[in-house]
């Protein structure tokens, strides 16, 4: 729900800057213009409807921005399935609080380390296969 | 046996670190380049533009302590002042200044 709310706010903002440049783009060659003829004020500045529209457009992209972020949603590997939350946006640096998280859903954050597939009895899965070809064989006979 | 408590305790996890700045990384890099493209629609020039630069860079870095952090940044950077407004200070400047004048020489 958030990540669409920010998806419409960040669209209407771009629409907004893209508006209120093409705005300013407009102004400013008419003040070019205008500068040739003499006796006429030099000093006029971009009108305020059109800074207004720039500061919001700006401050709706920053609310889309941050809107774009959603509370940390975990799927847990084991038990049921539905999703824990801690509701946090960020991931806590304590590593004792960093693998909470893991504990609770059941993953190994080390398993690259801890399964390692050098250290797995080849010999013994070879044993395993050849006894289960043979009770496959033995079965299609 | 209390120091070594000690010690593990105070053991960081580099993946939440890594995780948190670049979270951290993406809301600086978007928001400086879109209020480089504001500052030059307004035709800022000089000090204004700087100013504006300083004064967006404040008010993202605060909203992100607020909002995304929830008030504790401490508990996920090491770090918090340095890491949230001072390490890529620079890296937001250029990109900031990039889209100013390139907005600014468009329309001007």
């Amino acid at each position: 729900m958030m990540s669409i709310i920010s998806k419409v706010l960040s669209t209407l903002s771009i629409l907004q800057l893209v508006h209120s440049g093409f705005s300013s783009f407009e102004f400013y060659q008419l003040k070019k213009q205008l500068s040739l003829i003499d006796g006429l004020q030099q000093d006029i500045t971009l009108p305020y409807d059109i800074q207004l529209e720039v500061l919001c457009g700006l401050l709706l992209f920053t609310l889309s921005v941050f809107l774009s972020f959603e509370k940390l949603k975990y799927i847990p590997l084991v038990r049921s399935r539905e999703l824990l939350t801690q509701n946090q946006y960020l991931q806590e640096i304590q590593m004792n609080k960093a693998t909470k998280k893991d504990n609770l859903i059941g993953n190994d954050p080390f398993g690259e380390f801890s399964c390692m597939p050098s250290f797995i009895n080849i010999h013994r899965k070879r044993k395993e296969i050849r006894d289960y070809l043979s009770i496959k064989e033995v079965e299609k006979e | 046996m209390n120091a070594s408590r000690k010690h593990f305790q105070n053991i960081e996890s580099p993946r939440s670190i890594g995780f948190n700045k670049s979270r951290l990384l993406y809301v600086h890099d978007l928001t400086s380049l879109v209020f480089g493209c504001g500052a030059g629609i307004l035709q800022l020039e000089s000090q204004k533009g700087f100013g504006m630069f300083i004064a967006s860079y404040i008010f993202v870095s605060l909203l992100f302590v607020v909002w995304i952090c929830q008030l504790n940044p401490q508990k996920y950077f090491q770090n918090p002042v340095k890491d949230i407004f001072f390490n890529s200070l620079i890296r937001e400047l250029a990109g900031f200044v990039m889209s100013w004048t390139f907005t600014y020489a468009l329309l001007g």
